[in-house]
């Protein structure tokens, strides 16, 4: 089929005049059109950038996601410090109807006085807090009062779920999610994490709509945290300091755990205790972390490093005998005191009786220079840079008078921190090495990159092996009945550690208070050392002197930590040989008989238990029928080495009761419980 | 072809068809475009719907995990169970009753390994 569009059409009338029209018409369309496409490449080209932000300034939101705060654990990955969100309550103060009726109805359900909440809502006027970090209970009965402008945000909080434990070296957080102080100030950026800024749509509803993905969510968390502190040690120096800080009516407490080898803190306990989840009905001064940041005048803890120093540079020898003055010795115009009236003494026995006047003498014949350079060796003087804020150096102030270096050789007129201590006992314990103290081990991001890592460091060495060995050796008579801290004496283990008793120092009256610092820094097992405790009691009322109020706290804390570490006892040795001093004796050269015996020369090689007189060889006790607890103690005390099969009661041993064998030796002991 | 039509020649409907078609498919192609483009938006939207419900189930059981930790922690302080133990009539044992045998404990105190040395 055909058809002819030419011939259909009606026969046009003035044709041309149409072509005109049609013209005109296209024309018009054509600019027209024309005007369009100018004004769409207007908008879509030159203009594009303007209008897209406008409209998506309509649609878009920038939904923020905010960054979860890192955790904070102890060396046994038990969490210290963590974050969780919990509800905040805030208003629209303009939407209210009746502000003081609304404040009024808030205060009675927050149990929180109305006048702050209303005050809060005169001063804001489309946005005031009613509540940050409301309970569920909280939320719920305010939901119920249904006032308009009212609503609900999560806001991350910080929870100590320990509770008071280590809390002056965590620190706090504020509400706004920032460190305030502690480990929490000092890795607040590492801990704090970065909020996540993601676009996303707002429908007609108000819902959000992530169009653009969101932000992975370890990128929004903060770095983690480990310390070197172990939780059940420090629960158990908190423990033991706040019973001795309430037993002597003391004003504050603290103590420091340390691993000698390695530097580690494993404990850093202060008393009185605060509870970080509520800082505010907390007292200032008990959120100090005085053990790691204040510095106060050791006493007679630092003759420990005077002797050392001594016998390290040769000035003095163990042999050697000081005359004691018989307790009062003048300096030019002051006077040194002893708590007793003492005559000769060589250098153990004033460690163990804790003589200032022989301190003194051993300072002198080591000379102020090699004083001071000793003392700085040992650490002090030098902050020990555990990276938190605030951390004291203490002051070594060279001795230019006499009396100075008199005072400064018991510990007065000079300063350190109970860290510093510690280290100062541990470098002692470590054959002389002092390990640099350290307390976060590291710093981990969520995606496993290592940001920080602290590996034990030798930070240089005080000491030789042998003086080391000699001064532990010389401290451990401290524990004995005649030394002056008995009540530190542990059953199976041997400990050496010195009291100390300071003067407080007046600031007003510019000298020295009727105050005491009471401490005693002891090393267990002496023999093999694993730990250095030092405690520090403040201004005890009861018993001022350290080897009554400071040494049970350490013996309760060592205790504890040897049975929870599971270190062996000690080797028995033989009982030292007496230590009586003959007072008013004429000066001898040699230290006579009745005088202290010398240590022993301690060969570097040989540990203090195979120096004992006696043969090599002892005897297998009879073990059959006992528990094995006094089987192993039997064993132990034997010098024997328990090997035990089995539970219950001896029905067997090798080799057999009353044989030979080397001191050493292992004893296989075969248990069986009765049926 | 206008020349041939002036001069009487019939136009054919496929050819009609033909002239057209080019306008037709690109109409087509026009419309297809648009409604895919329409159909991935809504696509788009619905996953960001869905992005936005799973952000939200995660955060919150994110939250609840957060939380169940906190109380696991709280639970086992060892202040709580040295005083339930207490409540219970425990007590630590007396100072040598524990004796411990061979290597101590590794993992309470493990051997440290010596950095550099540090400056003097």
């Amino acid at each position: 089929m055909t058809y002819d569009f030419k011939q259909s059409r009606p026969p046009e009338e003035g044709g041309r005049w149409m072509k005109v029209r049609v013209a005109l018409v296209g024309a018009a369309l054509l600019m027209g059109l024309s005007g369009d496409l100018l004004r769409a490449v207007q908008l879509q080209i030159f203009e594009r950038d303007r209008f897209r932000d406008m409209a998506e300034g309509q649609y878009l939101r920038q939904v923020e996601i905010p960054a979860r705060r890192g955790d904070i654990f102890d060396r046994k990955g038990t969490p210290l410090g963590q974050s969780v969100e919990v509800d905040s309550l805030w208003a629209d103060p303009s939407l209210l109807p009746d502000r003081a009726g609304a404040a009024r109805a808030l205060g009675a359900r927050l149990k929180e006085p109305a006048a702050q909440i209303l005050q809060r809502f005169e001063r804001g006027k489309r946005f005031a807090w009613i509540k940050r970090g409301a309970r569920p209970e909280e939320v719920a009965a305010v939901r119920d009062l249904k006032l308009p402008g009212v609503s609900v945000v999560k806001e991350p909080r910080r929870f100590f779920p320990q509770r008071e434990l280590a809390a002056q070296v965590l620190g706090m957080v504020g509400v706004e999610g920032r460190g305030l102080e502690g480990v929490e100030l000092a890795f607040d950026d590492e801990l704090s994490g970065q909020s996540a800024q993601v676009p996303g749509l707002r429908d007609a509803r108000g819902r959000q709509v992530l169009t653009a993905g969101a932000a992975p969510a370890q990128e929004r968390q903060g770095a983690a945290v480990t310390l070197t502190i172990d939780g059940n040690l420090e629960h158990m120096a908190e423990r033991a300091l706040e019973r001795a800080v309430v037993d002597s009516r003391a004003v504050s407490g603290m103590a420091v755990v340390l691993d000698p080898r390695s530097g580690e803190l494993l404990a850093l306990a202060n008393a009185p205790r605060f509870n970080p989840n509520t800082p505010q009905a907390a007292h200032a001064q008990a959120m100090r972390n005085r053990a790691a940041l204040d510095t106060f005048e050791p006493g007679s803890t630092m003759k420990a490093f005077t002797v050392a120093a001594a016998l390290e540079e040769r000035a003095v020898k163990p042999s050697d005998a000081f005359f004691c003055e018989n307790g009062a010795w003048e300096v030019g115009r002051d006077t040194i005191n002893d708590t007793h009236s003492w005559g000769w003494l060589n250098p153990g026995k004033i460690l163990a009786v804790s003589s200032n006047i022989g301190a003194a003498k051993i300072a002198q014949a080591l000379g102020r220079e090699r004083f001071v350079e000793y003392l700085q060796r040992f650490g002090f003087g030098e902050r020990v840079g555990l990276g938190l804020p605030g951390e004291g150096k203490g002051v070594i102030p060279y001795p230019r008078a006499e009396i100075a270096l008199a005072n400064q050789a018991f510990g007065q007129g000079l300063t350190a921190t109970a860290v510093q201590l510690a280290a100062g006992y541990g470098a002692l314990a470590n054959g002389g090495a002092l390990m640099k103290p350290f307390l976060v081990s590291k710093v981990v991001d969520p995606d496993g990159v290592v940001l920080l890592e602290t590996r034990p460091m030798e930070v240089r060495r005080a000491v030789s092996p042998k003086t080391a060995r000699t001064v532990l050796s010389m401290l451990e008579g401290v524990v004995a009945d005649d030394g002056t801290a008995p009540k530190a004496r542990m059953e199976g283990y041997q400990v050496a550690g010195k009291t100390g008793t300071a003067q407080k120092a007046d600031p007003v009256a510019r000298g020295y208070s009727d105050k005491r610092i009471a401490s005693f820094v002891g090393v267990v097992p002496a023999d093999a050392p694993r730990l250095v405790v030092a405690v520090v009691i403040d201004e005890p009322q009861t018993d001022k002197y350290g080897g009554l109020s400071a040494a049970p706290a350490f013996k309760e804390i060592a205790e504890g930590a040897m049975a929870y570490l599971g270190v062996p006892p000690s080797r028995p040795v033989a009982p030292p040989a007496p230590l009586a001093a003959a007072a008013a004796e004429p000066p001898p050269l040699q230290v006579p008989s009745a005088a202290p015996a010398p240590p022993p020369d301690l060969n570097d090689d040989v540990p203090p238990a195979a120096l004992q007189p006696g043969a090599r060889a002892v005897v297998v006790p009879d073990l059959t029928g006992r528990v094995s607890r006094e089987a192993v103690n039997r064993l132990l005390a034997a010098s024997l080495e328990p090997h035990l099969r089995g539970t219950g009661r001896v029905i067997g041993q090798t080799p057999e009761p009353g044989s030979r064998v080397e001191r050493g030796s292992q004893v296989t002991v075969e248990l069986q419980a009765r049926p | 072809m206008r020349a041939k039509t002036r001069s009487g020649q019939r136009i054919t409907g496929l050819q009609v068809l033909l002239q057209l078609l080019p306008g037709a498919l690109l109409a087509a192609l026009f419309a297809a475009v648009g409604i895919l483009h329409v159909t991935s938006r809504v696509l788009v939207v619905d996953a960001g719907y869905r992005l936005s419900k799973l952000e939200e189930e995660n955060r919150q059981l994110t939250l609840r995990n957060d939380r169940l930790k906190l109380e696991l922690a709280t639970l086992v302080s060892p202040a709580r169970l040295e005083k339930l133990a207490r409540d219970q009539g425990l007590q630590p044992p007396p100072a040598g009753t524990v004796v411990s045998l061979g290597a101590p404990a590794a993992a309470a105190v493990p051997t440290p390994r010596l950095a550099r040395a540090g400056p003097p």
